[in-house]
C-alpha cells in the first residue's frame, strides 16, 4: 500500500482513471476495499473486484473478438473456461490497452495461489499496466502449483515484494506458532495458543464446549485439513451434547460448497414437469432460504417481463440455483461471525477472531504440505488459535515439530 | 464523427431494416415508409435526452408488443481520427465502448482490424420492452458490443453511455412539426446553447432591463386612476400591522430569471412597429431558426465538436431558391447530415450515390442508393443524362407507387403532355385520368435504353414497368427483358405495328372534330385528318409545340378526354397488375387492345 501511493505521486491517474485491485473468491475483496481507502492520494479512484468477475467481463465485452479467433463462448457458470478464453483475449495487445486506458495500474495479492491461466491474465497485463503484486509462496495449498508459477515468475521480476510473515495478528504466541511452523521447527503453546490431545470426538467436542463457553460470545472458525469421521464427530457431539461442567450444546453449521448448497435445496423442491413462474416461485417459498428466494424471485419476474418464458423445468430451476448460490460465494463476502466450521481450503484468504483447528489422525499430502495446511489455519486467527490432535504421537511429527 | 449503419427492429412500422449512411444523406420514399422512423432511430440512440419523446406501444411493430418483443436498435459510429482507439479513451476502454472495424466496401463490423482499409468504430444500441404489469416502455441506451445472445436488461448491467459522450456527438433534429416562433428566445435550449456555445450572454442589457423594472419612471400604483385604491389598501394594512410593507405593482418577478422569460422575439420591417414572431409568417421564422442552429453548428465546429444533423422536410415553409442555400449551408457546417424529403428539386441536389431510397415491405424497411456507385469517366451517355442531368425527373417517378419505362424519350414527354391538361379539367367523379399521375411516375429513358434503365431501376424500385412499341425493336426489347435476372413486373406493348401516337390517334378517333382545333395552331396540319396527324408526329418526335397542341385538343373534346381518361386509368391498372378490357395479357405481355 506504501508503494501504491508513491506510484500514485508519480504517475497519477487521469480523469476516469482508477487503481485496478484484483483478488480472489471470498472475503479478502472487502479487506482489500478497506486497505485501498486509506491509501492517501488514491480517494475512491480504484475498482476492486475478484480475478474470476473481470475475467468474465473481458470475455462478454469482447465475446465477438473470442468468436473471431475460433473459441468458444464459455457459459456464465464454467469459471476456469472463462479464465482462459480471458487469457487468450489479454494476449492481444489491443485489449491490454483497452484496459489500461481505465486502469493504468494494478494491484493484486495472494499471487501464489494464481493458477496457470490465471497467471497469464496477470502476465499479459503487467507488460503495459503498473503491477504490484504480492505473493506467499508458502501459502500455496495448491500441490499441482508446486513449483510455484506465479512464484518463480514474481522472483524473476526486480522488485517484487516478499510477504513472509502473517499481518493477521499481533499475538505472539501465535506469530511464534506460525514462525515455528514454516521454519518446520517444533511449536510451543503460549498465551493465544495450545495443541491439545484428544483421540476420541467426545472427548475433543467437551473440550470444545468449555472452549466456546470461556470465549463469551466471541465468534470461532472450526477449520480442519480434511472434513471425515474424526472432525464430522467432535462438530457433532459439540452441536448436541453438553458437557460434564454443563456447557453446550453450541450448534456449529458445516459451510457447505456452492454445488452442495444448490442440490440440497433442490432435493427439497416439489416441482410438476412443467411448472409455471408462480409455481416455481412457490416451490422456493416452501424451501424457506430467504436470499436465495429473493434472487429466484427476481429473476422469474425479470423472465416474466422481458421474454415469453412461462414454462420452468427442474434442469432450468437447478442450474440457476448453482448460477445463484456460486455467486453469493465468488463475488460476495461470506459471513465470518458465529460459529461456524470449514475446511482449510474453505478458510483460505478468510480471517477469524478464533480459530479451532481439528488435527485427525490422516492428513494428506507430504510433510511440506501438512505444514502448510497448519500455517494457513493457524494464520486465519486474530486473536487466538486451538489446535485438537487425534493421536499422540502426532505432537512429535511434523507439521507440529 | 458518423453514422456508417443503422440496424432496426420492431420500431413503430419498421420489423426489421439495415440502412448504410454516406456522410450527406437524402432519406426519399413514399408516405409511411419509414423515413421519419429511422431518424426517430438516430434519435433514440444518439440524441440527448431531452430531444426523446416517451416511448408507448405504438412504438413497436404492430403496436402490441409481448414481453418478448423487443425493440432493438443499432448504429455504428466511425470517423474517429486517426483510427486510432488509444487516441480516444473517452469512448474506448474498459466501462466504454470496444473497439471494433467498419468495413465501408461490405458493410460489415469486424473485431478485429485485419485490413489496413478498415476504419475504427464502435456501436451503441437501444433496447426496449413494453412492461405489461407497469404499462410502461423501459429503454436502455448501451454500448453494443456484439450480436450475441447477451441481454442488456439481465443481470450484468449494459455499459450505458454517458452523456458526456452524446453531447460530444452533437445530434440536432429538426422535426417536421416545427415551432419556431419561441426558437429566439430563452424558452428555447437551443438557444440557450447557442449563447453558451458563444460566450454571448447579453448579462449587462438584461440586469439594466432589471433595474428599470424594479423602479419605473412611472409606477403603475402611482396613476392617478389606481392610485386612490392602492393607498387605502396601505392605509387599512397599516392599522392592522406595525410597520407593514406598501404594495407596489411591478412587471415580472424582477429579477434577471423573469427578464429572460419574458423576452420574446420581435421582427420589425423597415421602419414599421416591431411585431412578435408568433404573429409573423412561417417563412421567416423558421429560416432564423435554422439559421441559428447552423451557427451553433459553426461554433461547434470551431471548437472541434462534432455537429450531425437531422433535418425532415426543409422544404417546408422555405421558397426553392431558399431550400437550396439552406441544405448547402446545413451540409457545409456538419459532420454529417440525414435529410427527409418530399421534394425532387432536394433530393436532386445531393449526390446521387448519397439519396436513399427507402422501400417498406410488410414491416421490412430496405434502402438503396439512388446510384449504386459514382459514375465512372467512361459511363455510357445515356447514364449521365439520366442520372445527373434529368435526375430531378427520375427521383420523381421512383416517389411513385409504379414506375415507367418507356421505349424513348418522346413517350414519356407525350404521356405527360396529355396527362397534364387532363388532370386540371377533371371532375369529381367518371374521370380517372388522374389516378395515373398519382400511381404511375414515367421515367425520361434516355436512347432507347429501356432494357438496361429497366434493370438500374428495379434496384431500387419495387415495381418497375415496360412500354414498348409494336415493332421488331419492341419484340427484342420484351425478349431482353424477360430474360434478365429479376424481370420487371409488367411489360406493356403498343398493338402489332403500332405505337404511342397511334393510341393517340385512337384517342383523337373518338371524336374526329377534335382535330380542327389542331389544324387551326399547327399549319402543317391544316388540311390532315386523324390519320395524318398520326402519321406527322412520327415525323416530329418530341416536339413540344406539337404536343401541347394535341393534348389542348384532346382536353378541349369531350368524347376525346373520355378515351384519353380510359387509356390512362387501365394503363394504371396494367402498371399495377389489374385486368381490362384495354389490356390483353398475350405470352405474358400486355398489349393495348384500341
Amino acid at each position: 500500500m506504501q508503494r501504491l501511493a508513491e506510484t500514485i505521486v508519480a504517475a497519477p491517474p487521469r480523469e476516469g482513471q482508477k487503481v485496478l485491485a484484483l483478488t480472489f473468491m471470498h472475503g479478502a475483496r472487502r479487506r482489500l476495499d478497506e486497505r485501498l481507502a486509506a491509501v492517501p492520494g488514491l480517494g475512491r479512484r480504484y475498482e476492486c473486484t475478484t480475478l474470476d468477475s473481470f475475467a468474465a467481463r473481458i470475455v462478454r465485452r469482447w465475446q465477438s473478438l473470442v468468436v473471431q479467433m475460433g473459441a468458444r463462448v464459455p457459459t456464465e457458470t464454467e469459471y476456469d473456461e472463462t479464465v482462459a478464453v480471458a487469457a487468450t483475449l489479454l494476449a492481444n495487445p489491443e485489449v491490454v490497452l483497452w484496459v489500461k486506458a481505465s486502469f493504468p495500474i494494478l494491484v493484486l495479492d495472494e499471487a501464489q495461489d494464481l493458477t496457470r491461466s490465471r497467471l497469464d491474465i496477470v502476465q499479459s497485463l503487467a507488460t503495459e499496466l503498473t503491477a504490484l503484486i504480492a505473493a506467499d509462496e508458502f501459502q500455496c495449498l495448491d500441490a499441482t502449483l508446486r513449483p510455484n508459477p506465479a512464484w518463480e515468475w514474481l522472483k524473476e521480476q526486480e522488485d517484487h515484494i516478499a510477504l513472509e510473515k502473517p499481518m493477521r495478528t499481533t499475538v505472539s504466541a501465535l506469530l511464534e506458532a506460525a514462525t515455528a511452523v514454516r521454519a518446520a521447527e517444533p511449536v510451543h503453546a503460549g498465551k493465544g495458543f495450545s495443541v491439545n490431545f484428544t483421540p476420541k470426538p467426545a472427548m475433543a467436542g467437551g473440550f470444545l464446549n468449555t472452549y466456546i463457553a470461556g470465549l463469551r460470545g466471541s465468534s470461532v472458525a472450526v477449520i480442519t485439513p480434511s472434513i471425515k469421521s474424526f472432525a464430522e464427530g467432535v462438530v457433532a457431539w459439540t452441536s448436541q451434547r453438553t458437557n460434564s461442567r454443563g456447557r453446550g450444546p453450541y450448534p456449529i453449521v458445516w459451510e457447505q460448497a456452492e454445488t452442495k448448497r444448490a442440490e440440497a435445496v433442490m432435493d427439497r423442491i416439489v416441482l410438476p414437469a412443467d411448472a409455471t413462474c408462480s409455481q416455481a416461485l412457490a416451490a422456493m417459498v416452501d424451501v424457506g432460504d430467504r436470499a436465495l428466494v429473493r434472487e429466484v424471485a427476481s429473476w422469474l419476474d425479470r423472465l416474466g417481463r422481458t421474454r415469453n418464458k412461462s414454462i420452468i423445468t427442474r434442469e432450468v430451476l437447478a442450474e440457476r440455483l448453482q448460477f445463484i448460490c456460486a455467486n453469493q460465494r465468488r463475488f460476495q463476502r461470506p459471513i465470518d461471525r458465529g460459529l461456524m466450521a470449514m475446511s482449510v481450503h474453505g478458510a483460505k484468504n478468510r480471517e477469524f477472531e478464533n480459530v479451532v483447528i481439528l488435527w485427525p489422525a490422516a492428513v494428506a499430502g507430504d510433510d511440506d504440505q501438512k505444514r502448510r495446511l497448519l500455517y494457513n489455519a493457524i494464520t486465519r486467527a486474530k486473536s487466538a488459535c486451538l489446535v485438537l490432535v487425534q493421536l499422540q504421537k502426532q505432537l512429535g511429527q511434523p507439521p507440529f515439530a | 464523427m458518423r453514422v456508417a449503419d443503422l440496424s432496426i427492429k420492431n420500431y413503430r412500422g419498421v420489423r426489421e431494416g439495415h440502412l448504410r449512411f454516406k456522410s450527406h444523406v437524402v432519406l426519399v420514399g413514399g408516405n409511411n415508409t419509414g423515413k421519419t422512423t429511422v431518424i426517430e432511430a438516430l434519435t433514440l440512440l444518439l440524441g440527448r435526452d431531452r430531444l426523446i419523446r416517451d416511448l408507448t406501444e405504438h412504438d413497436f411493430f404492430g403496436s402490441d408488443p409481448q414481453p418478448a418483443d423487443r425493440m432493438h436498435l443499432v448504429a455504428t459510429i466511425t470517423d474517429f481520427d486517426g483510427d486510432d482507439p488509444n487516441a480516444h479513451p473517452d469512448w474506448f476502454r474498459d466501462g466504454r465502448a470496444v473497439p471494433k472495424w467498419w468495413d465501408e466496401t461490405t458493410g460489415v463490423v469486424n473485431p478485429a482490424q485485419t485490413d489496413a482499409s478498415w476504419r475504427l468504430c464502435c456501436q451503441i444500441g437501444v433496447q426496449a420492452y413494453f412492461d405489461r404489469p407497469s404499462l410502461t416502455v423501459e429503454v436502455v441506451r448501451y454500448f453494443h458490443d456484439h450480436d450475441g445472445a447477451i441481454d442488456p436488461f439481465d443481470d450484468d448491467s449494459p455499459v450505458g453511455v454517458p452523456p458526456k459522450l452524446i453531447q460530444q456527438f452533437g445530434f440536432f433534429l429538426v422535426r417536421a412539426s416545427r415551432t419556431w416562433d419561441r426558437v429566439l428566445s430563452w424558452g428555447s435550449e437551443l438557444f440557450r446553447r447557442t449563447l453558451q456555445a458563444a460566450a454571448a450572454q447579453p448579462a449587462g442589457a438584461i440586469l439594466a432591463q432589471r433595474d428599470q423594472l424594479r423602479t419605473p419612471e412611472r409606477a403603475i400604483e402611482d396613476d392617478a386612476q389606481i392610485a386612490p385604491l392602492i393607498n387605502s389598501v396601505n392605509d387599512e394594512v397599516a392599522r392592522c400591522i406595525a410597520g407593514s410593507p406598501k404594495l407596489t405593482l411591478r412587471v415580472t418577478n424582477t429579477d434577471s430569471r423573469s427578464v429572460l422569460e419574458a423576452v420574446s422575439p420581435h421582427y420589425t420591417v423597415g421602419d414599421g412597429m416591431s411585431v412578435p414572431a408568433a404573429r409573423q409568417g412561417n417563412g421567416l421564422i423558421s429560416l432564423q431558426g435554422l439559421f441559428l442552429l447552423l451557427e451553433l453548428g459553426r461554433l461547434r465546429a470551431e471548437a472541434g465538436e462534432g455537429f450531425t444533423m437531422a433535418l425532415e422536410e426543409p422544404e417546408l415553409h422555405l421558397p426553392p431558391a431558399t431550400q437550396q442555400q439552406l441544405v448547402l449551408r446545413v451540409q457545409a457546417l456538419t459532420s454529417q447530415t440525414f435529410i427527409t424529403t418530399h421534394s425532387p428539386t432536394i433530393a436532386a441536389m445531393a449526390d446521387p450515390t448519397s439519396v436513399l431510397l427507402l422501400r417498406n415491405v410488410e414491416g421490412k424497411l430496405t434502402a438503396e442508393p439512388f446510384l449504386a456507385q459514382k459514375l465512372v469517366p467512361a459511363a455510357a451517355n445515356w447514364q449521365r443524362k439520366f442520372y445527373q442531368h434529368n435526375r430531378t425527373e427520375v427521383i420523381d417517378a421512383l416517389m411513385h407507387t409504379a414506375v415507367l419505362v418507356p421505349e424513348g424519350r418522346s413517350d414519356h414527354l407525350l404521356l405527360k403532355t396529355v396527362l397534364r391538361p387532363l388532370m386540371l379539367r377533371q371532375g369529381w367523379s367518371g374521370e380517372h385520368a388522374h389516378s395515373f399521375g398519382l400511381e404511375v411516375g414515367v421515367v425520361p429513358t434516355e436512347d432507347a435504353k429501356v432494357v438496361e434503365t429497366a434493370r438500374d431501376l428495379l434496384r431500387v424500385h419495387p415495381r418497375v414497368c415496360c412500354l414498348v412499341d409494336g415493332d421488331d425493336e419492341g419484340q427484342r426489347y420484351v425478349r431482353e427483358l424477360a430474360g434478365l435476372a429479376q424481370p420487371p413486373s409488367v411489360v406493356i406493348r403498343w398493338p402489332d405495328g403500332q405505337m404511342i401516337e397511334d393510341a393517340i390517334g385512337w384517342i383523337l378517333d373518338a371524336d374526329a372534330v377534335s382535330v380542327t382545333n389542331l389544324r387551326n395552331d399547327i399549319p402543317a396540319l391544316v388540311a390532315a385528318d386523324v390519320a395524318g396527324v398520326v402519321a406527322h408526329m412520327k415525323t416530329k418526335k418530341c416536339d413540344l409545340v406539337l404536343y401541347e397542341a394535341v393534348a389542348e385538343a384532346i382536353s378541349e373534346n369531350e368524347a376525346c378526354r373520355v378515351r384519353a381518361s380510359e387509356l390512362f386509368q387501365t394503363l394504371t391498372n396494367a402498371c399495377t397488375g389489374v385486368a381490362s378490357d384495354r389490356f390483353a395479357v398475350v405470352d405474358q405481355v400486355w398489349v393495348f387492345q384500341p
